[in-house]
């Protein structure tokens, strides 16, 4: 019998041992003569996050012919990850804001997915968000706005580090404007935009 | 019972058995972290409101001077153009009434109002020749078919006529025009004056 046979066995040997050791131990360990008794305590700590549930938004002033209103919304994210959160935030339709088959636009931005200083055609009605707060991402300083993308998640904040005892929060600026030139239908119009928190 | 075993197949097999269990086992340790350390993911929604409230606008026209001035008999003829605005969704209405009873006075003096064959039906244009009367009729894309043709009707007071609507909105200015007809009769001895109607032209949004 060569030597790769018998390693090979002794291995395969050894590892059934193992296996066999852990069912006994699991068992009761009963030795003759030994009182001992050990166990083993573990816990795992498993990444977990959580995010409040903000009041809904009423935009002010209500828009009279033309104009613009705005409103926002303050998420607070609670995580235990040590390698930090982000913060995503998605709308529901598309365009995000609707009253019935009537809606505004999602904010038009110059380069698509690069918030920018706010400005809509005359022609035109629009909506958009921005975000704010120690975390917000730095392409939304500024008070600069972006249009959403549906369902397609954007994200708004980050942090690269467990969240403070009390969570981090995370404010997203919402705006709509009807142009001078545009003639709105009236109505009550909603959207209905979802953040979503991940571990990072 | 004797069993033959071939010492390299056997061989082959405690190999293969033991590379298996390697990978297997070195498998589980790499993924491990990764299966119990999976990223976490919560979600909440709000609902983002916003009222556009109902607008709407109607301009006003300059006053009508009717021409020609009537001397002795005959017809005066004028017309105003209201023109709505509103982002109503559902459309809007345009009426008309007067202040006065019948419409075109001059101190005592007056037109009567248009008498049509059946009240509240507009019709061809007709005057007995013993009367003096006022009418109007309407024209434009959003008059009441009911003015096609140039037909007339009479006012009546204060009481508001549907003079036009629209069905669809919002209407960034929508143009009717009222056209305003005097005649004295070719029997009819009309006391000369400055005739006066002041007509109110009123925009509704529909429900």
């Amino acid at each position: 019998m060569d030597v790769a046979l018998v390693f090979s066995l002794l291995v395969m040997f050894i590892f059934f041992l193992q296996i066999s050791f852990s069912f006994w131990e699991k068992a009761g360990g009963l030795v003759a003569g030994s009182a001992d008794s050990s166990i083993k305590v573990s816990v795992d700590v498993v990444p977990s996050i959580s995010i409040d549930s903000p009041s809904d938004v009423d935009l002010s002033p209500n828009i009279q012919e033309t104009g613009s209103a705005t409103g926002s919304a303050t998420w607070n994210i609670k995580t235990n990850n040590s390698n930090g959160w982000k913060l995503e935030v998605s709308a529901l339709d598309t365009p995000a804001m609707k009253s019935g088959s009537d809606s505004f636009a999602d904010y038009t931005e110059g380069t698509p997915g690069t918030p920018e200083t706010w400005s809509i055609s005359s022609s035109d009605s629009e909506f958009g968000f921005g975000a704010s707060g120690s975390y917000a991402d730095a392409s939304f300083s500024g008070n600069k706005y972006l249009g959403f993308d549906g369902s397609n998640r954007i994200q708004v904040a980050h942090r690269n580090a467990q969240a403070g005892g009390s969570g981090d929060d995370t404010t997203v600026n919402f705006k709509a404007e009807v142009g001078s030139g545009h003639n709105q239908p009236d109505g009550t119009y909603s959207a209905t935009v979802t953040a979503t928190a991940t571990t990072l | 019972m004797k069993i033959n075993i071939n010492k390299n197949e056997l061989r082959k097999a405690s190999i293969f058995s033991l590379v298996m269990v390697l990978i297997v086992g070195m498998g589980y340790l790499t993924l491990e972290p990764a299966i119990t350390k999976a990223s976490a993911t919560a979600n909440s929604s709000v609902n983002v409101n916003l009222s556009v409230d109902p607008t709407l606008s109607i301009n006003t026209p300059t006053t009508v001077t009717m021409s020609p001035n009537i001397t002795g008999t005959g017809t005066s003829t004028g017309s105003a153009i209201w023109t709505v605005t509103t982002n109503s969704a559902s459309g809007w209405k345009l009426e008309v009434n007067a202040s006065a009873s019948p419409a075109m006075v001059s101190g005592s003096n007056n037109f009567a109002d248009y008498t049509e064959g059946v009240l509240g039906t507009p019709e061809t244009w007709s005057v007995a020749a013993s009367a003096a009367e006022f009418g109007f009729t309407a024209s434009g894309t959003f008059a009441e078919s009911k003015y096609t043709s140039n037909k007339y009707q009479s006012f009546q007071g204060a009481t508001k006529i549907q003079v036009s609507h629209s069905g669809t909105g919002p209407d960034a200015g929508d143009s009717t025009t009222v056209g305003f007809k005097a005649e004295v009769g070719a029997s009819k001895s009309q006391p000369t004056g400055s005739y006066q109607a002041v007509i109110t032209g009123t925009a509704t949004s529909l429900p």
